[in-house]
Order: C-alpha cells, then structure tokens, then sequence
C-alpha cells in the first residue's frame, strides 16, 4: 500500500511536468469525450429519424402502373406475390392495393383504389401521403369489408354532386364504360356505392380519389386475382435494404420495387460516417494519451534507475516497485481523466460545434454538411455514468499499457543494474 | 563439533563481467570468511573488486561461478524471491550517496524496509523513531532529504540500514561525499551499530581502516594476504 501511495506522491516531485502530463493527457480526454457526445446526438437523431421516417416499399408490376384499366399499363402484379412477401423476414405489414382509373371532365380523370378497410389510404403519386384527413361522415371499419361502400375526396365529390351536408343520401355510381385516352372502357355493369365520409388531403390530385373495400373493388371491376400495388413496411429503417433484396429475391423479375432511399442513406451513410470518425478520432485520442503515458513513465524509470535500485537493495520486491510506478501512471491519467471531464462540462457545448465542423462536416454527405449539427441541438455537456466509466476505463488502460514497457525495465533490472543503469 | 556459522563465507568466488570482446575479472576466485561482530573493513585501489565483492556478499549481483553464503543462506542457489526476503532481513545498506527516496520524509525513508518486511504500523513508528534518535536526529523526523545535511542524510540512510535488525550491514564508501569531520562522525557511529552485529566497509580512508577490527585488503580481484 506504502508504495501505491509513494506512486501517487511521486505526482508532485515535478510540478511542471504535472501541468504538462495532465494537460496531455486531459486534452486527449476531451476529444474522446467530445466525439462520443457527437456519435451519441447522431445516433439518438437518427433514431428519432427512424421512427418517424416512412419505411415502405411499393411494389408494383414490372413496367406497369399496374391500373386495371390503363392503356398500355394494366399489367397486375400476380396474386401470390402477397403470401411471398409476407413470408419474408422483417416484414412488418403488408398492404395490397388495387387501382382503377375514371375520366373526370375538368380534372381529366380520378382514381378508384380498392384496399383493406384497416389499411392506410395512399394517394396516386404522393405515397408517402396516407391516411388522409376525413372532414365529413366517418372512416372506414373493419365491417365494411366487402359492402358497397366507399370513401371520396372532397375535389371528386364536389365533380360527382355530393355535398357533406347530405352525405345520409350520398351514392357514387361507377361506369366503367366511360373511356379516355389513357383509360380503355371495361364492359362491367354500373354500381352505386353508398359514400360514407368525405376526405381532404392538401393535395390536389390526392383529392380526386375513390376508395372501396378491396372486395368490392374486385366485384365491380372483375378482377378476381392480381394485385396493383404491394405496400410493405420493413420493421425499421435499418432492415428496409434487407427486405428490398429478399422482395428481389422471392418475386424475381415480375415486380418493380421502389424503395425509401433518403432515410436508408442517412441511416447507412451519414451515421455509419459519424460512427467511424467518433471511433477513429476517440482510438487516436487513447492512442495519444498511452504514447504520453509511455515516454513519461520511460523518462521517469530511466531518471529513478537509481532510486529502483535502491528499493529493490532495501528489500522491496518487483511487485512492489511495479505498483508504485502504475500507481503513477494511475494517478496521472486519472487526473486527465478529470481535466477532460472538466474541460468538456466547461466548454464542450461550445467547441462541439467546432470539432464537428473541423473534423466531421467534410466527410458527411453534401445534404448534410452544414446542417447536421444545428438539427442534433447540439452536444450535451452532461457526464452521465456511462462516460464516467468510459473515463475511468480509458485511464486505466492508458496506465497499463502506456507504463507497460517502462514497467517491463524496472523487473528485468537487478539491484546492481539499477543503480549502473544510472 | 562442528564449526559455528560464519556470517560471511566465500569460496572460489568469483565475478567476471564482459566488456566489448573482453573479459573484467573484478573477482578472481576469493575465499573469505568473517565470524562475530564487528567492523570488518575492506580496503585497496580503485577497481580493485571491492565494491563488487560488497555487492555479491549482499545478493545486489550474483557470482560467476564459486559460492557465497551469508548468514546460514548460499546466495547462490536462492532464487529471485529469496534474495529479495534475503535484502529485506539479513542485510542493510548504506550507500556512498545516501540513496534516500527524495519525497519522503527520514522517518518515512527509515520505516520504508520495515513495510517491505510486513511489519505493523506503529511498530515501524515507534521503531524508526528510536533508530533516528539513536543517530541523533530525533529533531529531524519529519525532514525531506534535500532538508537534510550530508551527514544527517547518511545517518538516516545508517538508521534505514538498521530497520529490520539485520545481522550484518554492507557500508559503500559511506564518507565518501563527506567531509573529514562528518565522515569521522559516521565512522563512530558505524563502530557503534558493529557492537551487535558485523558491518563490513568498503573505503579508502586510512584512519577508517585503523578503527577497523579487521582489514581486508584487496588488489586484482584477490585478497592479499590471505584470509
């Protein structure tokens, strides 16, 4: 014990060499806590990313818009598409779509989608746009599978007559025999659809849709199997370019797949980039701090030759000895330990900004350079328990492996040896 | 009836160190033996062997070939950890340049061999606080080395010598960086720690060697004389 303490005294025999080592040593502390602040804002952005991101894939026949009366695009994805994709891992939901088209005088012509009643209601050319608002009458249920009943946006309402005061007597009547330059007719008897709610998206377009029970979609077009569109919605945002290889994989070439890139590439490039500048900045920061550890206890065995030889002579043992000088460098990276902490709690928030626009901003996607670090909020000061363990674990690596080769002299010295090494 | 223990014992021993392609014999096959107390003294020119002799007989170095047996114990034959407990127990010494540990205080720098030797706190207390007013520096407990005088400092290097009551203390030059009057002092108060024990002395001072109760002279690696 009297040794691990005389490591410890030992600090004090040179002040000046105390200021420098701890400043060597803190600064190194500093940039690895820095950088590990900056990975943790990105990574818990990302996740927040994640969870609000849109991790659904579209998957419609191969060249097709796969519209059941489009000219030229009617092609349907095949029906067993569905159970395939379902199988597949990391797949959370499946929803199959199917589309139709109807000319409209003024807006050229509106969309029928048949679905789920429980699925999200997506609009042609604005995917990422489900769900859209009902401001008359009311949502589908899981009853109204199969009913002649439909859901209408408020632009094909008003076109079809159907006001929101009167939606007790609303009815839609579908013919498919009207045509259009891009719709071909189908010889299908009309259909009258009880209309039940009436919706707005903020679209223009998005409002000229007619959704309808996937059954009785099938019903009033005829199309007993194939599917137009297959939405699948990967568990996370990290599996959505698993499960667009395994789609590829199962369907073959009979699908188009389109994938959400923009979320998948921060995901893979963006944080995986700040990932590995955090690693390599905060390996280089430790490696820094054991090369200063290093040369210092060398120094240091070196100008105490004498005093080892002494110990050793007066009866100390190796293990005695070995414990004074690891103390020391215990202590020494245990007190840089706490200036970094120290500096970091000070003026990390401040230099964060600036070590991320140094070191990482030149690395990070164009689309993400200059405004990364304003949407993280910034780099937080805190020292919670996991980077004081970190300290705490860092120092007493530094110590051990920095001190390793000097410590290394000190046993293979005799007493003798010691005191010549002088 | 067999022959009582002597406390130093040298036979054919010798030390030959490697220098470029050559070989130093600092030793050159020595037969001693040292009985009882006393102040055994070993003179002779510089490079003579002395201090080499001095340093096997206290497990700093080992032979190149012959035995060295101190107090009971074949040097030889010990390993590492032995010659260790060897240091800690059966020998203390005094060095020409005091050799304290510069940021402890003298009575630390006395109870320091006693910690080696797992003895109890305040026994390592109380004993260091004899020894240092046994060489008159009960004033100076709590005085770092660099507070310290020459003399005082070889004092306190003399009473850490003496912490484990060794049976024989090992004394380098111990005036060596004194002056006339200190080193006198020294030597008196070596005379009076050989009363109960054996300190062997390397020096070149004359007056020294006159104390002495016995002489050892030294030349080439060989004990003249003989024995």
């Amino acid at each position: 014990m009297r040794m691990v303490v005389l490591g410890g005294r030992n600090l004090l025999r040179n002040k000046l060499r105390l200021l420098v080592v701890t400043f060597l040593i803190g600064f190194p502390f500093f940039l690895l806590l820095s950088f590990q602040a900056i990975g943790a804002a990105v990574r818990t952005y990302t996740e927040a990313l994640k969870q609000g991101v849109d991790t659904s894939l579209q998957l419609r026949a191969k060249g097709s818009m796969g519209h059941v009366n489009m000219v030229g695009s009617h092609r349907l994805l095949p029906h067993e598409a569905l159970e395939k994709v379902r199988g597949i891992e990391h797949v959370a939901k499946v929803e199959p779509y199917l589309l139709g088209m109807s000319p409209t005088e003024g807006h050229n012509f509106a969309m029928h989608v048949g679905l789920d009643p429980g699925d999200a209601k997506r609009l042609e050319s604005h995917g990422e746009a489900g769900n859209p608002r009902i401001i008359a009458g009311r949502d589908f249920s899981p009853e109204d599978a199969g009913k002649d009943v439909a859901l209408i946006g408020q632009a094909y309402a008003r076109w079809a007559g159907i006001s929101s005061e009167d939606l007790d007597n609303a009815r839609f009547v579908v013919d498919l025999t009207r045509s259009h330059p891009v719709i071909f007719p189908l010889d299908r008897p009309k259909r009258e659809l009880k209309i039940i709610g009436i919706y707005a998206s903020g679209y223009v377009f998005g409002d000229m849709q007619l959704f309808m029970p996937m059954e009785t979609f099938r019903r009033i077009y005829g199309v007993e199997k194939g599917l137009s569109w297959l939405f699948v919605t990967a568990d996370s945002v990290d599996n959505v370019a698993f499960v667009e290889r395994k789609i590829r994989e199962a369907l073959g070439d009979v699908a188009d797949v389109i994938a959400p890139k923009g979320a998948a590439t921060f995901a893979s490039t963006t944080t995986k980039t700040v990932d590995r500048i955090a690693a390599t900045v905060s390996l280089f920061a430790v490696a820094l701090m054991v090369v200063v550890i290093f040369f210092v206890m060398l120094v240091t065995v070196r100008e105490r030759a004498r005093e080892i030889g002494t110990l050793k002579a007066i009866g100390a043992s190796t293990g005695e000895i070995v414990a004074e000088f690891l103390a020391e460098a215990m202590a020494f990276s245990a007190i840089g330990g706490l200036l970094g902490m120290s500096l970091f709690r000070a003026v990390g928030w401040v230099l964060g900004g600036h070590l991320f626009t140094l070191s990482i901003s030149p690395f990070l996607p164009a689309q993400y350079k200059d405004t990364l670090f304003a949407s993280l909020g910034g780099v937080s000061p805190g020292i919670g328990p996991s980077a004081f363990a970190l300290v705490l674990l860092v120092a007493v690596l530094v110590a051990w492996v920095g001190s390793g080769y000097g410590v290394w002299q000190v046993t293979r010295l005799s007493p003798l040896e010691a005191m010549k090494h002088e | 009836m067999s022959e009582p223990k002597a406390v130093v014992q040298l036979k054919a021993a010798a030390k030959h160190y490697p220098r470029g392609s050559e070989v130093v014999k600092a030793l050159a096959g020595v037969d001693l033996r040292i009985d009882g107390t006393g102040v055994v003294a070993i003179v002779g020119p510089s490079g003579s062997g002395k201090s080499t002799l001095l340093h096997l007989i206290g497990a700093m170095d080992r032979p190149t070939r012959g035995e060295v047996i101190v107090a009971g114990q074949a040097l030889n034959e010990l390993p590492e950890k032995a010659l260790t407990r060897f240091r800690r127990q059966t020998v203390g010494f005094v060095f020409q340049t005091f050799n304290l540990i510069p940021n402890l205080t003298a009575l630390e720098n006395v109870m320091l061999p006693m910690e080696f030797n797992k003895i109890e706190k305040a026994e390592r207390d109380s004993r260091a606080r004899r020894l240092l007013e046994q060489v008159g520096l009960a004033h100076r407990l709590t005085h770092r080395p660099g507070e310290l005088s020459g003399g005082e400092q070889q004092r306190v290097a003399i009473a850490r010598a003496l912490a484990n009551n060794p049976p024989l203390i090992l004394a380098d030059e111990p005036t060596g960086n004194l002056d006339t009057e200190t080193g006198q002092k020294i030597y008196e108060l070596l005379r009076e720690v050989a009363r109960q024990r054996t300190v062997l002395v390397v020096t070149h001072a004359e007056a020294f060697a006159r104390m002495a109760d016995r002489v050892l002279h030294i030349k080439d690696g060989r004990l003249m004389g003989g024995n």
